[in-house]
Formats: C-alpha cells, sequence, structure tokens
C-alpha cells in the first residue's frame, strides 16, 4: 500500500521571493525506511512540514500541487484528523515537551484523542515499556537528559499510533551514543513495528546501510530518488556529509582505481579491499 | 596560562557538574573538550571565564584569581562564545554589538577593527540589522566576531558547530585555523568527534564532571573503550582501520592518514599506481 503520495508539490512561504519547494513528485511505500538529505535551505524540511500538515494549514504562503499520505489529501484534511496517522518528531526535544512528568507526557494526547481510559492506559504502558522509559514515568521531563528527552517525544508521538512517523534531523542535539541509541530505535520502529519512516539526518553513516531509499533536495528540488547505494556511488552533492567510509571509497577509486560497488559500512570495505588485494588485480 | 587547580563546581540545585578538575591552558595550545551531555564541558568553560567561581579550588587565568578579580578584567583575556548565539546578544543592530565592549574596554579604533571583522567573517552589509535576523550560522558567525572585537588571547567555544551543515562546518573549521595560526589559544567544547579529528588538537574528555583522559587526538581517539566512557563514539575513520586491522593498517582518527595506509597497502598488491593522487 501507496503511504505518501506527493504530486508536483510547491510551496513559498508567505514574503519570500523564493520557492522553497518546486515540482516536487514522490511516492513512498508503507514500511519504507526514508533518509532525507540536503543542506540547510534545500527544501527538506519543507517537505517534511508539507506531509504533517503544518503546511498549508499553519504557515501561509503560495501552495501547488497535492499531498496525500494514508489517502488522506493533506490540504483539505483537518489537522486532528491527520495526526492520528502521521507524527512528527522535531530537532530539539524541548520544543515539543511540556508536561510535569514522563506518564502525562505520553498521556495528553491521548486524553485529546478523546480514547477510552483503558485504552489509553494501554498505550501509555507500552510506549513506557517499548522506549525504556518505566524507569522514568514519574521524573520530570525537564530533568532527562537530551538523549531521554528525544526518547520521550518519539514515545510520545509512537503511542498515538501513527502509520507514518517523520523525524526532522532527531538527534542533531544529542550526543553521539545518544544519537546513536535514537537512530537504532527508528530503524526498529521501522523493521519491528512496521511504521513508515522518513528522516532527516545528518550522521548518514548511521541510518544509510537501513535505509531503503534516499531522498535528496537540492535548492528546493528533489534531485535524486533512489536507493542508498545508488545514491553514494557518485559525488552527487558536495555540500552534503557523506559517511567516512564512502569517502574514502571515491578517495581509493582515484588514487587507485579500486573498484566494485561503493561499501555502506566498514564491513563491506573490509570484503572489499580483501577480495581485491585477494584478487591480485 | 589558564590553570584549574582541583577544581570542583556544584549548582545551586546539587548537581555535581565539575569534580576535582586540574587542567592548564598554555599559551598558543587548541584544546577540544569533549564528552556526552552533561559531562561538565560548558560548566568548565563558563568555570574558566569567571561566569562561575569554583566551589572548592581555584581557577587563575595569567596568574589572576577568577574569584578576587573583577570579571571585566578576566573577560578582557578570555572571550567565551556561549553554545547559542543568541544569548549573546542584546543590542539593536549588528554595528553596535560590534562596538559595544569596544567601547567598555576603550579600545581604539574600535569602528575600523569592527568593520574588518565583519568582513572577515562574510558579514559584511549587516551592519544596520538587528542580529536576531541572521541566519543560524551567521549568528554564529557574528558571536564570534563580537568575543574577537576586544582581541582576548584565550577564546573558548562552546559546541561551535552544533546544528550547522556541512558548508557552516566547514566555515568554522577555517575560522579556528585561523585563530589558532594567530597565536590564540582555544578552548573548543565539543561532541563533534569527526571535526575534532580533522583538526587534531589537544583532547581532555570528561566524564561525570572529571577529565578521564588528557592527550593527543591520535591517542585519546583511538581508544575505543576510554571513549565509550564519555559517550563519545569512535571517529568513523577510528571505527573502519580497527576493522581493517588484520590486513596491518594501524587504528587513526584520519581519514587522509587511512587512505594513505591503504593506497601503500593495495600498491603492495600491485592494485594501485604509486602516482595515483586522490
Amino acid at each position: 500500500m501507496r503511504a505518501i503520495e506527493v504530486r508536483d508539490l510547491g510551496f513559498r512561504y508567505e514574503g519570500s521571493q523564493d520557492w522553497a519547494l518546486m515540482d516536487v513528485s514522490l511516492e513512498v511505500e508503507s514500511g519504507e525506511l526514508v533518509l532525507v538529505l540536503g543542506s540547510t535551505g534545500s527544501g527538506k524540511s519543507t517537505l517534511l512540514r508539507c506531509l504533517i500538515g503544518l503546511i498549508p494549514h499553519f504557515y501561509s504562503g503560495d501552495y501547488r500541487g497535492t499531498v496525500r499520505v494514508m489517502g488522506m489529501e493533506v490540504a483539505s484534511t483537518p489537522v486532528h484528523r491527520l495526526a492520528t496517522r502521521v507524527g512528527m518528531v522535531f530537532q530539539n526535544p524541548e520544543t515539543q515537551i511540556f508536561s510535569t512528568s514522563v506518564e502525562s507526557e505520553i498521556a495528553f494526547p491521548l486524553e485529546n484523542l478523546g480514547l477510552p481510559r483503558d485504552e489509553m492506559e494501554r498505550r501509555v504502558e507500552w510506549a513506557l515499556k517499548r522506549f525504556g522509559l518505566e524507569g522514568l514515568r514519574r521524573r520530570n521531563p525537564a530533568e532527562l537528559s537530551g538523549g531521554q528527552k528525544q526518547r520521550l517525544a518519539i514515545a510520545t508521538v509512537t503511542a498515538m499510533g501513527p502509520d507514518v512517523l517523520l523525524l526532522d534531523e532527531p538527534t542533531s542535539m544529542l550526543d553521539p551514543l545518544s544519537a546513536k541509541e535514537v537512530l537504532e530505535l527508528v530503524v526498529e520502529l521501522c523493521r519491528e513495528e512496521g511504521k513508515t519512516v522518513l528522516v532527516s539526518e545528518h550522521r548518514t553513516d548511521l541510518l544509510a546501510p537501513h535505509a531503503d531509499r534516499v531522498l535528496a533536495f537540492a535548492g528546493g528540488r528533489l534531485v535524486y530518488d533512489g536507493d542508498p547505494r545508488g545514491f553514494f556511488s557518485e559525488q552527487r552533492l558536495s555540500e552534503l556529509s557523506v559517511p567516512r567510509v564512502v569517502e574514502l571509497y571515491w578517495m581509493l577509486r582515484s588514487s587507485c582505481r579500486l573498484e566494485g560497488p561503493v561499501p555502506l559500512t566498514p564491513e563491506e570495505l573490509e570484503s572489499l579491499i580483501s577480495r581485491w588485494i585477494g584478487s591480485g588485480a | 596560562m589558564i590553570e584549574l587547580r582541583s577544581v570542583s563546581y556544584t549548582y545551586p540545585s546539587g548537581v555535581r557538574a565539575v569534580v576535582d578538575v586540574d587542567l592548564e591552558v598554555r599559551e598558543g595550545e587548541v584544546v577540544a573538550v569533549m564528552g556526552g551531555n552533561g559531562a561538565g564541558k560548558t560548566t568548565l568553560l563558563k568555570l574558566m571565564v569567571g561566569l562561575l567561581k569554583p566551589s572548592a579550588g581555584s581557577v587563575l587565568v595569567d596568574g589572576l584569581d577568577t574569584r578576587s578579580t573583577p570579571l571585566s578584567r578576566i573577560a578582557r583575556l578570555v572571550g567565551y562564545v556561549p553554545q547559542i548565539a543568541d544569548s549573546l546578544f542584546f543590542l539593536p543592530t549588528v554595528e553596535e554589538e560590534m562596538t559595544y565592549a569596544l567601547r567598555n574596554f576603550k579600545i581604539e579604533n574600535g569602528a575600523e577593527r569592527a568593520r574588518e571583522l565583519l568582513r572577515a567573517f562574510g558579514l559584511e552589509g549587516t551592519e544596520k540589522r538587528s542580529p536576531f535576523t541572521l541566519s543560524g550560522g551567521q549568528k554564529k558567525r557574528l558571536s564570534i566576531a563580537v568575543v574577537l572585537s576586544w582581541d582576548p588571547k584565550y577564546v573558548l567555544l562552546d559546541e561551535p558547530t552544533l546544528g550547522q551543515d556541512k558548508a557552516g562546518r566547514e566555515v568554522m573549521m577555517g575560522i579556528v585555523r585561523q585563530l589558532s595560526s594567530q597565536g590564540r589559544s582555544l578552548v573548543i567544547a565539543t561532541h563533534d568527534v569527526e571535526f575534532v579529528s580533522e583538526l587534531s588538537p589537544r583532547v581532555v574528555l570528561m566524564g561525570g564532571g572529571r577529565v578521564i583522559a588528557d592527550g593527543r587526538a591520535e591517542e585519546v581517539l583511538t581508544d575505543e573503550e576510554l571513549l565509550r566512557k564519555a559517550r563519545v563514539l569512535p571517529p568513523q575513520s577510528v571505527a573502519i582501520s580497527s576493522r581493517l586491522e588484520r590486513f596491518g593498517v594501524k587504528r587513526t582518527p584520519s581519514i587522509r592518514e587511512l587512505h594513505d595506509q591503504l593506497r601503500s597497502l593495495l600498491s603492495r598488491g600491485g592494485g594501485c599506481s604509486e602516482s595515483g593522487t586522490r
């Protein structure tokens, strides 16, 4: 089933001369893990805002084309209805956390959905357990570490039961180990819970080996839509950080004419080099 | 020299952010202070500039004790660039931000110096704008320019690359290299291990408020167990090179050095020409 369908999407923020997004068409199948790449101002955050409905419901500007998420046309569907099927996690968890306990943070949006009490309790318990927050349930979120806060933000959004999860640079405020843990969680949400996940992330080394697709943006346009290996096999966008293993492969390809498919992990580079030496090329 | 002698700092909430730290920052040195969120990096910088006074021990800047010396005297020597640039700005225009400290420190030719710095940081033309209307990268550069306006001997940078894309990080690398080549001492609190790998400074690793390692980047950043204790992931080059140890590859945080090692490995197997360049 198709989770996302975008046709000829364009958006220009009010007061801006330039189109933040232009002529974007794409489709995402249910259960896919999609890595969204692009530098600041490339349009990637604007795309995510269009998918969650922040655009056009909260941001004003010129809007063109159609966006359908889980069969709903975003522009004509009320945000509260969209919110049951699609959830978003932002860069800075501080901006979406406001309750006085971890438990009530997760429960708050469920109350707003008007769920029966036992269903609400079931979901809160599930989320606490699933995201390793059981021991923190009565803690004030303000006292949690950055990584714990981001885990709480993801737990809260996921407890609402969305089919599609959007994460906009979810680790940029976190220390490296917390970042790795959060991204592992994101991969699990896709593989184990069957969520459709779109994540924009600069730590490409941690996600590229797991992603099904790469969508790359530059200057408001979609410039690549395909598998990660295809994306990293060429130096496409010099403004993007690529995994070091990819950088190394490009260096060796030009200095040593190293051949073979681009490796996305140290293990893949190891076997590439092992084969290269073994073949005595 | 900035000297920390058995320094501890406990916040009024009871959190012990810095515990019994001995550290010296010598003139002309570049020091990266690394560690996870909550390791005590920011508190350490605030102690060095005298914004916080130690709960125990003492902090000396060129021999001046931060507890008994007026803050303005310490600040003349030590410039502190906070993580969030916004927290530094309070005046209506970029120009006024740039000249405010110069007037207070009674530095001559201030206006000219301010113009030079704005040019050097690619901020020409923003003089009459409010600092708050600048882009994230511009704000970051302005915050450094403001601090450099009074020419402090020591510059402390708190997470200079946080939230920046590749271009922003490259600009920051250029700024850091330039400041260092001018002989300024730099202390950079960061968990951006790739940035530090490229810079290759002295690395001070913090965990739970304590210094758990202090050494050259090549030593500290290749010790994976130590890094894990500090909640820092090893640089990707270290993860890659440790995977290739069976080919005789040495662990290194530097991607260039790793490339050179692999090039000579592959050329031994007849895989590439020695004359090849990248």
